[in-house]
């Protein structure tokens, strides 16, 4: 178990500061700077719902809900509350990084709809955001270690590669073993996920990894839509 | 999951395993340590060493520690009741109560009539203002064990939260009868005088329960809360210092004096000192919490983005005007506002009572949860059956009122669907500055569970944004007359005008009761009870002024 550091010992990083006058703030900084990079995406989230609504509906018809029978949807209505929750915040981000409205005349996705909009006011660090929603696929990963309240570590299932991320709440969330599915954010060098949470039970994993590893590109396509199918049979 | 011991090893780890618990009910710290060191060499999960570490760590605050002992304790043996307790109770202590109700009901379906997981879980329920369910559970237990504190007290404290302070009292009464310096029941009747706002027997009983047992944490708050500190409490305040370097840095008591010397040395305009005893208490609340802002500021958005002008134009036709909401962020003056209106003689109050919600609650189906979705597709017939029920519960308490207040500030979420059952209510919206309001809600240390984005400054600065926004979106879409926004600094600058302004918005004649609330006999538990107990409090006005500085990444937040 990682040792806390005190507030008023010399700070970790060398600087010859107080650490509660030297990382501390800087951790305080990236926290807030996480806060303003979500709230540029509940704020696109909110004007593509108030001016997009029959798209988006017809978009969650066609792209999220394709191929499930009447039984699975009904499955997927009646899931756990928490489970709605992340359902909810998943399809909405996948619509947001992904997504492309069928039946708009021109090519713009929502994503570019909400770019373009002056109007939302959104700031630069929450457009640069936004843009990288839609170059970062979700991927699988494996929680390698979990420090409760402060930050958690995963490794890519595919290309082992590892990440660190500092996130209190995540850390909660994750047990050491855990099979996740995240869009992993790079904000300038820290890591951070960007809010859609995709679950994969034990049982189900290794036949999800066959299925990416035969999959070249699509990988958030063929996740969503796996862990959509384990929602809907309340796995 | 870890392999299986042989016999031999199970055995030997058996006999190390009733040793270290001899040890550690002896005290015996060192010797527990290692004997828990042996165990976990021949068995890394063992859940008995997890658990005593656990303890251990709770002892020492390291509550992140205790976390993830007591949860590896239950992940490994989920049918012990004992560690089920002890994660249940670590839970409450950090307000993560969901996470506590549940390991109190896991502890009742192992053993039903268990007395800790019992009090537990009605504990949770008063923190979850289900007030009524609490005080049912602590009345049979009661019957049950009339002798024990633990539900005397939680009896005192569920009908004190019920605004019964009659009987209220008369618990806190037998229990000094058993033992007149039973500190609890003093801590209670702290409790009780400062509702009463009786600030001489607050003070009178606070330096009691000082004499009986100095380090009692809980209190200093309390006297905090009435008593202007001056430099002549120099010798309590040294002792305060003392108490709390004694105390594990991140527990639960080291937290609550460092709000207490923060307020303390606000007091006396050591400002920079303040602000340091806040931020370090700010940031043991904040890192003990679980606490889903992300997920919070979701759901927010998500009101915003699914309730439409033309959605807000059904409504019940029902044409009770009983109901007044007062809504608005926490500290922003609300309780000023309740207390202006509950003086009139035509208007009670049901204070924060939480009673939409528990209606809208009651609509839902367990299997299929009411979603803010499913609320817009409500029918005239839905919105008047939550209407009458939320009419029957305020007609339980007020069978007569003309008019009744309800202050449940977290109704911010409910706007349109109050309006749409009850479209005939009057909803007053209570701004106060932003950078006071934050600053008032990160000093104040707000015990309720809904308020915990309030222990960092970024998470405030950000909810509070989203509250705007929320708020902006209501104005926009209710129908003119329907909300009444009052500006808290105008109403404490032209106190007569704004009082006539408001009542005429809630369609009531002016009574001189309303210009001298601060004499009204209604009661409130809120942070704001001292501050209302006084004249129009004009100092409050500016209070974040000192602490500029040390709030910059609040105000840069809060102007973008």
């Amino acid at each position: 178990m990682s040792q806390k550091v005190q507030r008023n010992v010399s700070c970790p990083c060398g600087s010859g500061q107080k650490y509660k006058k030297c990382c501390m703030l800087k951790a305080k900084d990236e926290s807030n700077r996480r806060y303003d990079h979500r709230e540029g995406v509940q704020q696109a989230l909110v004007w593509l719902n108030q001016n997009y609504r029959p798209q988006i509906d017809q978009w969650v018809e066609q792209a999220w809900f394709t191929g499930m029978s009447d039984v699975e949807r009904q499955g997927i209505a009646t899931a756990d509350p928490q489970i709605r929750a992340i359902h909810d915040v998943n399809v909405l981000e996948l619509l947001l990084a992904e997504g492309r409205f069928s039946d708009e005349e021109s090519e713009a996705t929502p994503l570019q709809l909400v770019l373009a909009q002056a109007e939302l006011g959104l700031n630069a660090p929450q457009q640069t955001y936004l843009k990288q929603l839609s170059q970062r696929p979700l991927r699988l990963y494996r929680v390698t270690t979990s420090t409760a309240g402060q930050s958690f570590e995963v490794a890519d299932v595919l290309t082992q590669e590892g990440f660190e991320v500092p996130d209190a709440m995540g850390s909660r969330m994750f047990d050491v073993g855990d099979v996740v599915a995240l869009r992993m954010m790079d904000t300038g060098g820290v890591w951070e996920t960007s809010g859609a949470i995709y679950h994969i039970p034990s049982d189900y994993q290794d036949e999800l990894i066959q299925l990416l590893q035969a999959v070249d590109s699509a990988l958030s396509a063929t996740i969503a839509k796996f862990w959509l199918k384990l929602v809907a049979a309340h796995v | 999951m870890s392999k299986q011991l042989s016999s031999n090893a199970q055995r030997k780890v058996d006999a190390l395993v009733v040793q270290m618990q001899q040890a550690f009910q002896e005290k015996k710290w060192d010797l527990c340590g290692q004997l828990c060191m042996q165990i976990e060499a021949w068995e890394p999960n063992n859940p008995e060493t997890a658990n005593v570490r656990g303890i251990v760590a709770v002892q020492s605050g390291d509550m992140q520690g205790a976390e993830h002992y007591f949860a590896s304790a239950v992940n490994a043996e989920p049918e012990n009741i004992g560690f089920q307790l002890n994660l249940g109770k670590l839970y409450l202590q950090q307000g993560v109560t969901q996470n506590a109700l549940s390991c109190f009901q896991k502890a009742q379906q192992l053993k039903a009539d268990d007395l800790t997981a019992r009090v537990g879980e009605a504990e949770c329920l008063l923190l979850l203002n289900q007030e009524l369910q609490a005080y049912e559970i602590f009345k049979k237990l009661h019957q049950a064990y009339p002798q024990s504190n633990h539900v005397t007290i939680g009896l005192f404290r569920a009908s004190f939260r019920l605004n019964r302070w009659e009987e209220s009292e008369q618990y806190l009464q037998a229990m000094l009868a058993l033992n007149p310096n039973d500190i609890e029941a003093h801590l209670g009747l702290v409790q009780l005088a400062l509702q009463r706002g009786d600030f001489v027997a607050v003070e009178r009983e606070a330096l009691q329960c000082i004499a009986l047992n100095p380090d009692l944490d809980l209190v200093y708050p309390m006297l905090a809360t009435v008593k202007t500190f001056s430099h002549d409490d120099d010798v309590l305040i040294e002792q305060l210092q003392k108490y709390r370097q004694s105390m594990p840095k991140g527990s639960a008591a080291y937290m609550h004096l460092s709000f207490t010397l923060g307020k303390i040395m606000d007091d006396l305009s050591e400002h920079q000192r303040a602000f340091e005893y806040i931020e370090k208490a700010n940031d043991i609340r904040y890192q003990n919490l679980s606490y889903d802002h992300d997920a919070e500021i979701a759901h927010l958005h998500a009101i915003v983005s699914l309730t439409m002008e033309q959605q807000v134009q059904t409504t019940s036709g029902l044409e009770d005007d009983t109901p007044i909401f007062i809504i608005g962020m926490p500290r922003c003056g609300s309780t000023m506002v309740e207390q202006i209106l509950a003086s009139h003689p035509n208007v009670e109050s049901v204070g924060e009572s939480n009673f939409f919600e528990a209606a809208v609650a009651e609509l839902s189906d367990p299997k299929a949860p009411l979603t803010l979705e499913k609320m817009q597709a409500c029918s005239s017939q839905q919105w008047q059956e939550l209407g009458s029920r939320y009419l029957k519960k305020v007609r339980e308490v007020h069978p007569d009122a003309r008019y009744v207040v309800d202050k449940t500030l977290t109704n911010t979420r409910f706007v349109g669907a109050i309006h749409q059952a009850l479209p005939h209510a009057k909803v007053i919206h209570v701004k106060r500055d932003a950078l006071d309001t934050c600053w008032s809600i990160y000093k104040n240390n707000l015990l309720s569970p809904v308020y915990a984005y309030g222990f960092h400054l970024g998470q405030l600065g950000y909810y509070y944004r989203a509250y705007n926004h929320l708020m902006k979106h209501w104005a926009d879409i209710l129908p003119e007359g329907v909300m009444y926004e009052l500006h808290y600094e105008e109403m404490v600058q032209h106190q007569e005008i704004e009082t006539l302004k408001l009542l005429s918005a809630c369609h009531l004649e002016s009574d001189d009761a309303c210009f001298q609330f601060q004499k009204s006999k209604n009661v409130t538990i809120t942070a704001s009870q001292a501050q209302v107990r006084k004249p129009m409090y004009a100092s409050s006005m500016g209070a974040a002024e000192p602490y500029k500085e040390n709030l910059q990444v609040l105000t840069d937040i809060l102007a973008r």
